[in-house]
């Protein structure tokens, strides 16, 4: 028996062929049971996702406007701030200065006060000092007077017994 | 009238008193010892006087520099 071998190229072929075809062909099945189901997903996300974008666009209009407000509430507490800094600062301005004065006041009345006592002490002490000297001065003049004749009567009672 | 009479009276013997205290004790020589005396109580109260504006000047002062601390921003 004589093998032509074309004809077993040609079988094999059409063999090969037909399990590409086969293949192909499930792979297209594969793939549009594939589609079908991503066009499901698809439509079911952007069912969900449709509403939750909605209600985010409403939240940020709503944060919006609450952003909006914040800013109004702001440049209101900073006004309020500065007219309280300027109304702290007149009040601060217009008790300081009499505070000022009246503490200096007192602390110049003070010292003056405690010169004034210095001064006088010292020139007190100088006085009673002055005045010590002066008594003790006059003591010993009146001793001297005391004591002055009978050196004068000594020495000429001395020269009489001579 | 009286009235004015005892005051004079009480003032010139606080004056007296307080010339012998201060060791005057000569009254013929009271005038002069009153005129020195005055000028001695002139002086120091003129001294206590200059060293109290110090005192004051020195505390405005202060208080101002307190003050301008206290209300310096981020004190």
């Amino acid at each position: 028996m004589d093998i032509d071998w074309a004809d077993v190229l040609r079988g094999a072929l059409a063999f090969f062929l037909v399990i590409v075809g086969l293949g192909i062909a499930w792979a297209c099945l594969r793939l549009g049971g594939l589609f079908g189901r991503v066009s499901k997903t698809v439509n079911r996300v952007t069912d969900e996702v449709v509403p939750i974008l909605s209600k985010a666009q409403t939240t940020m209009d709503g944060i919006n406007t609450e952003i909006g407000r914040v800013d109004e509430i702001m440049q209101t507490a900073v006004a309020t701030t500065k007219g309280a800094e300027k109304a702290v600062g007149t009040v601060s301005k217009a008790v300081s200065a009499p505070v000022k004065r009246l503490s200096g006041l007192a602390a110049g009345m003070q010292e003056a006060v405690a010169t004034f006592k210095s001064r006088r002490a010292a020139e007190r002490a100088a006085r009673e000092e002055a005045q010590a000297a002066e008594a003790v001065a006059a003591a010993r003049d009146a001793a001297d007077a005391v004591t002055a004749p009978q050196d004068v009567v000594a020495p000429a009672a001395a020269g009489a017994d001579g | 009238m009286t009235r004015l009479v005892l005051g004079l009276g009480i003032a010139a013997a606080g004056a007296a008193a307080w010339l012998v205290a201060r060791g005057h004790r000569d009254p013929r020589r009271w005038p002069q010892a009153l005129a020195s005396e005055g000028a001695l109580l002139r002086r120091q109260l003129g001294e206590a006087v200059a060293a109290g504006k110090r005192a004051a000047a020195r505390r405005e002062q202060e208080i101002e520099r307190e003050m301008a601390e206290a209300t310096r921003p981020g004190a």
